[in-house]
C-alpha cells in the first residue's frame, strides 16, 4: 500500500531499539507487512513488542550490486528471521558477527539493533545465539 | 450437454515480434507487429474482433486497448478488460477470453501483451521501491533486485526438500544448461551463446546461491493471440488448432509486497497448485498425461517451485522430473522424461513475462515449433508465477 503510515510506527520503535509487530487485539495473530485489519479475523490490531527470539528462516550472500548505493558494499549476507510467537512472519534482516558458512536453517537468533548496510536506518538485526533448536 | 461445453474457446491466431535484449524501436511498434501478426494468422480482419482482453499493470501505459482499437480499426468491439499482473495477467486475459467465447458473448477476441524492460532496465526493479514498506524495511539491508529474493527461497528450498545446496545446483544447472541448448534451436530466441555445465558454474555469482545462468534475461518484445469461437476457427483454413480446454487462477492470499517472504508455505506455492487443479480440472485432463510443460522461469529455482505443484509428482520431488542432460548437451527426453520450457524460457530465450510460454505452448500444439518441435506435443500446460497470484493453462489439439 501506497501510505508509509502505516509502517511508520515500526522505524520509530526500531530507532529507540524496540521491536513491535502488528499484533490483532481479537485473535493474537501476529501479521506482516502491516494491513488495515488483522488477516486472520479482520480484528483491529496494535504495535505490541515482539520476541527477541526468532528463528533464522533462510539467507543469501549478495555478490552482485543491483544499485550504485550497494556497489561498494558486496559481499553482503542478508537473511528472513522468523520472531518467536509469529509464525509465518519473516523480518528481512542480517545476522552479525558469525561467518556466512557457519549459517544453516533453523539457527535460533537474538535481536540486536544496528545502522543498517546502506547506514540509512536503525533496524533489527540478528546475532546467532547458542541455543537448542526447538 | 449443456450449450457451454459445445462451444470450444480455440487458439486461431498467435503473433511475436522479435525479441531481443534492446528492440531500438518504440514499444508501440513491437506490439502493433504482433498483433498483425496474430490477425493474419487467424485470417481474421479487425473489423471481426469483438473483445479485446489484455494485462493491467504494463499496457494501460504501454499500449492501451484504445490504441489497439483506433490503429486497427477494432470498429466491432463491444467489450475489452484490462486484468491481472504480468504473466498471471496476460492468462487471465486469455481465460477471460476464452470464457466469453465459450459463453457467446464473444466470436473473436485479441489478447496481447508485451514489455519493454530490455530498453526500461530499471523498471524491473521499481518493485522494490514503489512499498513504503519495502523500501522502509529491506532496501537498508541491501535486499533488492530478485535474485536476491529468489535466492533465499533456493536455500530454503533445499533445507526443506531434505537436499544439500550443492545437489540443489546440480538440479538448478541442469535446467540453466538445457534451456539453453533448446533456445539454439529457437529462431526467435535472445541467448544462443553455447552453456556448458563446467561454464553455468563458473558464472558469477549473483546472489548465492544462484549464478549469473540462473538468472533470466531481460527483454523487449511483444505477443498477440486470437481467440476464437469453432466456425471463425474453421474459416480460418487451419487444421491444426490448439484448443485452450482449461484455465485456472489462484491468488496467494498475500499482499505484493510480502507474497516473495512471507507466509507459514514459504517458499512453496500453494497458489500455483490450485491453480493448476483447476486448469486440468476444466480440461479434463490427469497430470500425467500432459506431454509437456512450458513453467515461468524468472530463475531456474522457479521453475522447481512450480513443477512441484503441477501434480505429477509428490510436492518436493520435481527435480526428479528434470531431464538430463544428453550427449549433446541440451535435455533427454526420451522415454519417460517429462519436457520443460521447450523454447529455451525466460533464461534462455527471452523475459517477456511467460507470454513466450503461451505462444511456445500453442506452436507445440499446433506442431509447428521449427527445429524445437516435440515429436509427442498434443497436450500441454503453462504455469504462469510468481507474485500474489498463479495462473495455469491448459492447451490441446482441437478434434
Amino acid at each position: 500500500m501506497s501510505d508509509d503510515r502505516l509502517i511508520a510506527p515500526y522505524l520509530s520503535a526500531a530507532a529507540e531499539g524496540l521491536l513491535v509487530l502488528p499484533t490483532c487485539g481479537r485473535c493474537g495473530t501476529v501479521h506482516w507487512y502491516p494491513l488495515p485489519l488483522c488477516p486472520a479475523c479482520q480484528g483491529t490490531w496494535s504495535w505490541q513488542p515482539a520476541s527477541p527470539r526468532a528463528t533464522l528462516v533462510t539467507w543469501t550472500v549478495v555478490h552482485h550490486a543491483f544499485s550504485p548505493e550497494l556497489a561498494g558494499h558486496v559481499p553482503y549476507l542478508v537473511a528472513l528471521a522468523e520472531p518467536d510467537g509469529a509464525p509465518g512472519v519473516h523480518l528481512v534482516t542480517t545476522v552479525i558477527g558469525t561467518d556466512a558458512n557457519r549459517l544453516s536453517v533453523g539457527m535460533r537468533l537474538a535481536v540486536d539493533f544496528a545502522e543498517t548496510l546502506t547506514g540509512t536506518a536503525h533496524l533489527p538485526v540478528y546475532r546467532v545465539i547458542d541455543e537448542p533448536v526447538g | 450437454m449443456n450449450a457451454r461445453s459445445q462451444r470450444a474457446a480455440i487458439i486461431t491466431g498467435i503473433g511475436e515480434s522479435a525479441f531481443s535484449r534492446r528492440a531500438g524501436v518504440p514499444f508501440y511498434a513491437l506490439q502493433t507487429e504482433a498483433i498483425q501478426r496474430a490477425l493474419v494468422d487467424a485470417k481474421v480482419m479487425p473489423g471481426q474482433v469483438d473483445a479485446v482482453f489484455t494485462e493491467s499493470a504494463l499496457m494501460p501505459s504501454l499500449y492501451p486497448v484504445d490504441v489497439a482499437e483506433a490503429s486497427f480499426g477494432l470498429t466491432g468491439m463491444r467489450q475489452h478488460g484490462y486484468l491481472g499482473s504480468v504473466g498471471p495477467g496476460v492468462a487471465l486475459a486469455l481465460k477471460t477470453a476464452g470464457q466469453a467465447v465459450r459463453a457467446g458473448t464473444a466470436e473473436c477476441a485479441l489478447v496481447y501483451f508485451g514489455c519493454n524492460w530490455g530498453t526500461a532496465s530499471g523498471a524491473t526493479y521499481d518493485f522494490h521501491t514503489k512499498y513504503p514498506s519495502k523500501f522502509a524495511v529491506e532496501v537498508p539491508y541491501g535486499f533488492y533486485a530478485q535474485p536476491t529474493y529468489f535466492a533465499m527461497m533456493a536455500r530454503r528450498y533445499a533445507h526443506d526438500t531434505g537436499i544439500s545446496v550443492d545437489q540443489l545446483s546440480e538440479t538448478l544447472c541442469r535446467i540453466a544448461v538445457g534451456q539453453r541448448k533448446r533456445a539454439r534451436l529457437n529462431d526467435n530466441a535472445q541467448k544462443t551463446r553455447d552453456l556448458t555445465v563446467a561454464g553455468y558454474y563458473a558464472d558469477r555469482m549473483i546472489s548465492d546461491p544462484l549464478r549469473a545462468s540462473d538468472c533470466c534475461l531481460i527483454s523487449d518484445g511483444a505477443v498477440a493471440f486470437v481467440v476464437t469461437a469453432e466456425q471463425v476457427a474453421r474459416d480460418s483454413g487451419r487444421d491444426n488448432h490448439a484448443v485452450l480446454l482449461g484455465a485456472g487462477y489462484a491468488r496467494t492470499g498475500l499482499t505484493e509486497e510480502s507474497c516473495l517472504t512471507q507466509g507459514a508455505a514459504y517458499p512453496a506455492m500453494p497458489a500455483a497448485r490450485a491453480s493448476a487443479t483447476a486448469a486440468l480440472g476444466e480440461a479434463g485432463v490427469s497430470p500425467g498425461e500432459l506431454d509437456f510443460a512450458e513453467i515461468y522461469d524468472c530463475f531456474t529455482i522457479s521453475l522447481l517451485l512450480q513443477l512441484d505443484q503441477l501434480g505429477r509428482c509428490p510436492p518436493g520431488e520435481s527435480r526428479y522430473l528434470v531431464a538430463p542432460l544428453g550427449e549433446d548437451g541440451g535435455p533427454d527426453w526420451n522415454g519417460d522424461a517429462f519436457p520443460v520450457n521447450t523454447h529455451g524460457g525466460l533464461l534462455s530465450q527471452a523475459y517477456i513475462l511467460g507470454a513466450n510460454h503461451i505462444t511456445e505452448a500453442v506452436k507445440q500444439v499446433r506442431g509447428e515449433a521449427g527445429r524445437g518441435q516435440l515429436p509427442r506435443s498434443g497436450l500441454g500446460v503453462v504455469q504462469l508465477a510468481p507474485s500474489a497470484d498463479h495462473a495455469t493453462l491448459v492447451f490441446g489439439r482441437s478434434r
